[in-house]
């Protein structure tokens, strides 16, 4: 990929989408999305460089993690990216949450818990070095809340403990289940046999230290603020609103995570008020038993789809590739399962932000995303389940019903591609959610739009000044995209537009 | 600690009513039996999707074999790559010994040969290498140096080519081809890491050009024929050829062993039809065809080798690196869980542990999580589609629509299926239109038992057979209530087919739905 600078009057578009257009034509194009967590291993210039020509479209800021400062360097590192190398990759702040965790270990990337050692839990913070075999715990209830004979899990089981003893702020606890316990891990309780909630499920979702992040976030200008520990719409209402009145017009997408029971319950209500959201396997593992995320992934997925929603699937996709220059075959199912899902987005988190093979798992997850797409094409499966209607306006009806015909006429004439020309994206997410077979170009006139339509399958965002009459649009369009040699004379186009309920089919002059 | 999570466990007061009412749904298709009875509530009559485990280290014990049965182990694998004759059949007694003692399971045995593995020498110590080293491989023997190492394999040096990729133990370490003599093959390091000694070797996109069945194969064939294994698993078989080989040596042998044939290798792929055809069965060797061919094209072929078995009503496994993290770690990953739920959505017979159980540190924790996964997943299956090729798959047309229409009116119905067998044909047959109820196989012949432990959805249990058919009947419901499989009152669906009638005065095809 060559270097392009910006061209006001002309076309942008994302460089490693270019090439592959040229080199390889409309069916080479990839449509799931990925998203990589930067972190130590990857926040160099150079290193995210490679990882947006891998093809990431999403760089995600984990605010569990790093300082401010480290946190602005990476956005800007992003940005200047966007504008002297022309990608466009979207930044997504992950906020905290203040579910029980533990502290950071005091610098230390891992502790080693041993089967029958007796380890102390405590809500006393370390100033100077940590103890021996002493964790912190974020939450100050947490000494008060657990009970002796309570079985403590980290991580959702990776290790457990069990509580032997309570000494003021300390808790003593046995460990049963040895294993690394890793900074900042996820502490979950358990009383006879049951996920314990009381007054630890009374925590806010969006902690103090979370609301100063998201205003770091706004004045930044990431483009995504993915909002842990989601338990109801409300809080994802609230946040919009405290957007919408600091920021300049709702330009950034709330993504909620689905990580826990109460947004199990709430899934359908909290998907709805939110921009996107994500299958947080993780802490979603630390919650239900591990052998019902696969049934709630595929849930998730189908409900945000229903709903017009992006989706995104993370957390140990690829696990095993911290460590390893190859995934395991069990990762590789499982990253196709989640493509053969269809859903938007595909997150690498350890992975890249700390492993010792960013580029190769992303090379993972770009190369099997090809593969499954291709090979569903190849098949021709088609969805079993109709879309629902979602509209609620008359003119949103109008703009879906467009949207279905669009992609299913691009599938059955077998199109090269789909035109959609939005202002606020909405059209394409419409045209995305039908998953035609075809790529389809996104042309927007504002660079923050297009840098959220990147995370949506399928949809190649281009930004482009455009104006009411189609006919002129669609000739401008035509013409840019020829001399960039992205499309050829004969191609066969469906073009729609939020200005104009009609559908185009024409061939490329 | 000793937890076996075989129990799915309420997780909150919200999670509770809706998991009452997924087992009123289940209730209601009477698909579990009561869990208040005892001594029956074991795993292997609930859930469908068997569990091989392969058998080492960590569990060649009485004590460990005994656990992992009762931890849902169906299969126990015997891996001949590792271990000696002594060791393979001090496993295979125990196993016998479990199979005597437990009147309510059985294990089969699996024997895995070893096939023509190209491996690297002998090191006395592991060598470290970085990406860009050079670094040779010879087929002189014994050679051990920093930057040189022996291959067990003459032909090597044949069979790669400048600018191949090869791969160490399936991708951990890979080196690019620079250039070759007529004894060495000269590479340079692409992804680096810890050689150390026999790591297995592949190159990218070729097979080896060996016989699938080596000399020391057919010594561990003879073994297995002695000492009466259930099956074996042939490795790296590349056509139809040597199956047919190996079915007529057991024949001539006397040896009822039925063949799984691991697909494994890139040339196998064409011939995937009549390898299959020649078999009794496939495993889905998901470590070696990732090596040899593109790693994102084995979930593809996975389905496709599921779909092929299924349609040939043939038994299919799902093997490799299911819940690798669980060789060191006590909880698999999310990616692993799934991997699991994929393969029972897919319909595989059974499915796989290697060094989770063989020489891992959890190895009931692997086995449990198997359990619970699949449990877990084939509750949220439904079945009742009509397959494509009704009728053909056999070849034995009135036995298969028996088998179909016994199937749908055990699932409209609810019901389990009780079925008598000899030959394990008839079981077999229902097991592949997978009814959602469990399929009481009872046979006269421990062999056939033993053999159809492999099979979705089949309890094979052992009975003798008596002269009046009705008497049979009786006898096998008593059993089955007295083992608390069913309840009284309960209606099950009897299967009479097959090739061969078992009470010849009744040779007509019948099913049946009674009251227990």
């Amino acid at each position: 990929a060559t270097a392009v600078t910006t061209d006001t009057s002309g076309i942008e578009v994302d460089t490693v989408t270019e090439a592959e257009l040229k080199e390889n034509g409309f069916r080479s194009t990839r449509r799931t999305k990925l998203i990589c967590t930067i972190g130590p291993a990857t926040c160099g210039f150079e290193q995210l460089e490679a990882l947006a020509v891998g093809g990431m479209n999403v760089a995600r800021l984990n605010m569990c993690h790093g300082t401010r400062d480290w946190h602005r360097g990476v956005i800007r590192s992003v940005r200047r990216l966007n504008e002297e190398k022309g990608f466009a990759v979207a930044i997504m702040m992950d906020t905290e949450g203040s579910e029980i965790h533990m502290g950071d270990l005091g610098g230390e990337a891992s502790a080693k818990a041993e089967d029958g050692e007796v380890w102390t839990f405590t809500v006393r913070a370390f100033d100077s070095s940590r103890p021996e075999r002493t964790i912190s715990v974020s939450y100050d209830g947490f000494a008060e809340d657990v009970r002796v004979g309570d079985e403590l899990l980290v991580d959702g089981g990776m290790v457990r403990f069990e509580v032997i003893e309570k000494i003021g702020p300390d808790v003593k606890c046995l460990c049963t289940d040895p294993g690394l316990l890793l900074p900042r891990a996820n502490l979950t309780f358990w009383r006879d046999g049951s996920l314990v909630r009381e007054r630890n499920a009374m925590l806010p979702t969006i902690s103090s230290k979370d609301w100063l992040d998201i205003d770091f976030g706004i004045a930044e200008g990431v483009d995504f603020i993915a909002v842990s520990f989601v338990k109801s719409a409300e809080v994802i209402n609230h946040l919009k609103s405290y957007l919408a009145a600091r920021s300049r017009g709702g330009e950034i997408g709330v993504i909620a995570k689905i990580e826990s029971i109460d947004s199990l319950t709430n899934l359908e209500e909290i998907i709805l008020a939110s921009d996107g959201a994500m299958v947080a396997r993780g802490d979603l593992g630390a919650q239900i038993p591990l052998e019902q995320v696969p049934a709630a992934q595929q849930r998730i997925v189908q409900v945000c789809r229903a709903l017009n929603k992006p989706v995104i699937v993370a957390s140990q996709l690829l696990e095993s590739m911290i460590e390893y220059p190859t995934p395991t075959r069990a990762e590789v199912a499982d990253v196709s399962e989640a493509v053969r899902q269809r859903s938007d987005a595909l997150m690498l988190s350890g992975e890249s932000a700390m492993g010792q093979f960013p580029d190769k798992a992303l090379t993972v997850l770009r190369t099997v995303s090809l593969r499954i797409e291709r090979w569903w094409r190849e098949e021709k499966r088609h969805e079993s389940v109709p879309l629902q209607a979602i509209g609620s306006s008359f003119s949103d009806k109008i703009s879906e019903e467009i949207c279905n015909s669009a992609a299913k006429m691009a599938n059955n004439l077998g199109v090269d591609a789909v035109f959609v020309y939005t202002t606020s994206g909405h059209m394409a997410s419409l045209v995305s959610r039908c998953r035609p077979d075809c790529p389809i170009f996104a042309f927007t006139t504002t660079t923050s739009v297009r840098r959220r339509l990147n995370l949506q399958w399928g949809l190649i965002p281009f930004r482009l000044s455009f104006s009411d009459d189609m006919e002129s649009n669609l000739n401008k369009t035509f013409s840019l995209l020829k001399s960039r040699g992205m499309i050829k004379s004969g191609d066969l186009v469906i073009a729609v537009s939020d200005m104009l309920q009609s559908i185009q089919v024409m061939n490329v002059p | 600690s000793a937890r076996v999570e075989t129990e799915v466990i309420p997780v909150s007061p919200e999670d509770v009513p809706n998991r009452e009412e997924q087992l009123e749904r289940l209730l209601e298709m009477q698909q579990f039996g009561d869990t208040s009875v005892g001594m029956w509530s074991k795993p292997t009559v609930r859930r469908k999707t068997k569990i091989v485990c392969t058998v080492g280290p960590s569990t060649n014990t009485r004590e460990m074999i005994w656990k992992l049965a009762e931890a849902g182990m169906n299969v126990a694998r015997m891996n001949m790559s590792h271990g000696d004759h002594a060791s393979h059949k001090k496993v295979i007694d125990l196993v016998k010994e479990y199979n005597a003692q437990t009147k309510d399971n059985t294990i089969a045995i699996m024997l895995d040969t070893k096939g023509p593995e190209v491996r690297s020498g002998d090191l006395p110590q592991p060598i470290m290498l970085d990406p860009g080293q050079e670094f040779t491989f010879t087929i002189e023997r014994g050679v051990s140096t920093p930057s040189c190492v022996s291959v067990n394999y003459d032909d090597f040096v044949n069979d790669v080519e400048a600018g191949d990729m090869l791969l160490v133990d399936g991708g951990m370490m890979s080196f690019m081809v620079k250039s070759k003599t007529k004894d060495s093959v000269k590479c340079e390091v692409v992804d680096g890491g810890e050689l150390k000694s026999r790591r297995h070797l592949n190159v990218r996109g070729k097979s080896a050009t060996l016989p699938s069945i080596t000399e020391k194969d057919w010594e561990d064939i003879k073994f297995g024929v002695e000492n009466k294994v259930d099956f074996y698993a042939v490795s790296f078989v590349k056509d139809a050829q040597v199956v047919h080989e190996l079915k007529k040596y057991l024949q001539n042998s006397g040896a009822d062993i039925h063949v799984i044939v691991k697909i494994e290798s890139a040339d196998s792929i064409p011939n995937l039809h009549s390898i299959i055809t020649a078999s009794d069965g496939a495993m889905v060797a998901r470590g070696d065809l990732g090596a040899e061919l593109p790693i994102e094209e084995v979930p593809i072929l996975q389905e496709e080798i599921i779909n092929l078995c299924r349609s040939m009503g043939k038994a299919v496994i799902v093997a490799t690196n299911m819940l690798e993290s669980m060789i060191v770690h006590p909880t698999p990953t999310r990616a692993e869980v799934s991997d699991i739920a994929i393969a029972v959505r897919e319909g595989a017979d059974a499915v796989m542990l290697s060094g989770e159980t063989a020489h891992g540190k959890f190895p009931l924790k692997a086995a449990g999580v198997m359990h619970t996964v699949a449990l877990r997943t084939e509750a949220t299956i439904t079945s009742g589609e009509m397959p494509p090729n009704l009728g053909q798959a056999f070849k034995n047309h009135m036995s298969e629509m028996f088998a179909y229409h016994a199937t749908m009116m055990s699932n409209t119905l609810g019901t389990s299926t009780v079925v008598f067998t000899r030959t394990g044909f008839m079981a077999i047959l229902l097991s592949h239109y997978r009814p959602s109820g469990t399929i009481y196989a009872f046979t006269n012949e421990k062999k056939i038992q033993q053999r159809l432990a492999l099979y979705q959805g089949v309890c094979p249990i052992y009975m003798e057979f008596t002269d009046d058919a009705e008497e049979t009947f009786a006898n096998a419901l008593a059993t089955l209530l007295k083992q608390g499989m069913v309840k009284k009152g309960e209606e099950i669906a009897i299967v009479q087919s097959g090739t061969q009638p078992i009470w010849r005065s009744q040779s007509t095809h019948n099913i049946q739905v009674r009251k227990v």
